[in-house]
Order: structure tokens, then sequence, then C-alpha cells
């Protein structure tokens, strides 16, 4: 017997993070200290670096989980487990998107008062502007493959470039100097000064980071959802063809 | 001339070999010293000056002037930037969730047809059988 659902539900968890954000945006404005060199407008810092790190994060987890569906695709007994994999990296290339889009687009609304301009082709921006354009191409193919094994397999090899992609954003700011990305948050003798710009900065990044997953597992479940309907209609038209 | 196919084990040894290069290749690079570390430094606290002294009033004007001016260049950049977020976020949750119910009524809908076919299905081959 199916446990009885309950109405609040589905509208629980949305409001408790929406709600949670707004609380993170309170304190950014209300509570954390105007910076010295930039004035207010650091105050986007919060939640773009926070969406960064998330974006990052769900792009290389993806990865992980393509190679997991990779792996155990052909393997008795772990077809399940297989096709969990490739929901769940679906869903996180999907999140992942959003978030970069994020991350693209209030990039260089901060940059144009911080930097002069708008874009630079810098290492870190041109690096995840890459890495964004390889999992919209992941998201393209999914959708124009739908259920197709061979596309799904395509998908997931170029998923797992994600984790070289991931990994060089991240670390772009070593490898080539000659960047304008801060290095704030990883930066040695660097940082936020102040220990309420570091306690608006971890409470964005948790909030963002919760609301990522939250969106992830929505959107597996909705994957879910889709392969049962495809199911269905393979069921009913085989009992059409036995009807006849 | 037969060309050359490299053997499975080669094949499946090369992508991790890629991924490995790339990972090892930037190692020396993370343990380097970083050239840029930044700080963002809070604002001092505005002291209060002594009416007496134009001077020190004067500079205390200028001072609050220039973050004035600094703030009014950057607001509608950060309101902007949070707008966008909002707007992003709010767009593909609206969408997201849209997308998700009309799902879950189309998979009812299924469901229940699928019952009631294999129901008249079993009755007629039932029937069959009988007859």
């Amino acid at each position: 017997m199916k446990a009885p659902q309950s109405s609040l539900r589905p509208v629980f968890m949305p409001l408790l993070l929406g709600a949670a954000l707004m609380g993170v945006i309170y304190f950014v404005f209300a509570v954390t200290p105007r910076e010295q060199q930039m004035g207010e407008v650091y105050k986007i810092f919060y939640f773009h670096v926070a969406s960064a790190m998330s974006c990052l994060s769900l792009f290389f987890i993806c990865a992980i989980a393509s190679i997991g569906y990779l792996v155990l695709r052909n393997r008795k007994g772990w077809g399940r487990i297989a096709t969990l994999s490739d929901q769940v990296a679906h869903g996180l290339a999907e999140i992942g998107v959003l978030y970069g889009a994020i991350v693209l687009t209030t990039g260089p609304i901060w940059a144009k008062p911080a930097w002069g301009t708008y874009w630079n082709w810098e290492p870190r921006l041109t690096l995840l502007l890459l890495t964004f354009f390889l999992f919209v191409g992941y998201l393209v193919l999914r959708a124009y493959g739908q259920r197709d094994e061979k596309v799904k397999n395509m998908a997931s090899g170029i998923a797992v470039v994600g984790i070289p992609a991931a990994l060089l954003t991240h670390f772009a700011i070593q490898l080539w100097k000659g960047g304008n990305h801060p290095q704030v948050v990883t930066g040695e003798g660097g940082g936020l000064a102040d220990p309420a710009m570091r306690q608006g900065f971890a409470m964005a990044v948790g909030t963002v980071a919760l609301l990522a997953i939250y969106l992830v597992w929505m959107r597996v479940k909705t994957h879910q959802m889709r392969d049962e309907v495809e199911m269905l209609f393979l069921d009913m038209s085989d009992l059409e063809e036995a009807r006849r | 001339m037969r060309p050359f196919v490299p053997s499975a084990t080669v094949r499946r040894l090369t992508p991790v070999a890629f991924m490995l290069l790339v990972v090892a290749s930037s190692a020396p690079a993370i343990s380097a010293e970083p050239q840029r570390a930044l700080t963002f430094e809070a604002d001092a606290p505005t002291e209060s000056v002594d009416s007496n002294e134009p001077l020190a009033l004067l500079a205390s004007c200028d001072k609050k002037l220039e973050s004035c001016t600094t703030d009014a260049v950057g607001m509608p950049y950060l309101i902007a930037a949070y707008l966008v977020l909002w707007a992003i976020l709010v767009i593909y949750f609206t969408l997201a969730r849209r997308g998700q119910r009309r799902l879950r009524e189309e998979l009812d809908e299924l469901r229940a047809l699928v019952r009631e076919y294999e129901d008249t299905f079993l009755k007629g081959s039932e029937g069959d059988t009988t007859a």
C-alpha cells in the first residue's frame, strides 16, 4: 500500500529553500560590510562564486555518474543502478547548465564595474564558457536521442570530458597567470577579511548547494517518470499487437 | 596493407591516460605559490569628525562622496545581477514544475489505460478459452 502523501510536500521544500535564499540575501545586504575598493557591487560575489562552485561540482559529479553508467550498463544485475546513474547524470548536467547560465550572466555584470569590461578572453572565463557549451551539447544530444542507447553512450562519453574541463576551469587561475580573476576564496594570504563576509559566503555556498541538490532530485524524478511513460507506451503497443 | 587497429585494452586505457595526463599537468601549478592573492577588505567604519575642524570635515565629506559615487555606479549592476539570478531560478523552477506536473498526469492516465487494456485483454482471452 502506498503511503499517504501530504498535501504540503510538493511546496514545502521550494518554500524552505526560497526562504533560505531570502535569508542569505538579507544577511548579505544588511550584515556584510561594504568592500573598500569596489563598494557595494562586490556583493554579487556571494551568489556568483557559490553558483560557480556548485556548477563545477555538478559537472564533475555528472562525469563520474556517466563513467558509472558506461561501466555498469552491460554488467548483469547492475542494470537498474546503471539506469539510475544515467538519470542522475542527466539531472546533474541540466542543473549544472542552469548554474552555468547564472555564473555566465552575473559574472559579466560584475566585471563591468570591477574590470571596466563585460567580457575578456581570460582563461577561467573562456574555459567555463567551453565547459558550459560542452554540457549544452550533452543536453542537446540527450534531447535528440531520447532513449536511444547509442546516443546515451555517446552523451556519456561527452560528459566524461567534464572531469578535465571542470578541473582545468578550477585551476585556470594557477595555470595561467595572466587572468583577472581574484583569488579571494582559495588564495593564500588573501581572502575575505571580515568575519561577516566569511559567514555570508558560507551561507550562500550552503544554500546554493542545497538548492542544486533539490533541483537535481526533482529532475531525476522527472526523468524516471518520462522513462516510465515510454515503457507504458511500449506496453500499450504490445497489448494492442497481442489483441490483433 | 592492413589498417592499424589498437587492441581493446589500449582503446580502454587511452581516455584514462589522457585524463591522468591532464590532471597531472596541473599538479605543479596547484602546489605553486599563488600570484594574485587578493583580499576583500571591509570598508573602515566612518569616524565622528569634530565639527570645529573644517579640514577634517571636508576630508570626511570627500571620502563619503567617493564611496557614494562608487556605489552609484555599481548599484544598477548589483540590482541587475540579483534580478537575473532570481529570474533564471524562478523561470526554470516554474517550467520544470509545470513539466513534471504534466508528466505525472500523463503517467496516471497511461497507467489507468494500461490497466483497462489488460483487464479487457485478459477477459477477452478468458472468454476465448471458455468458448
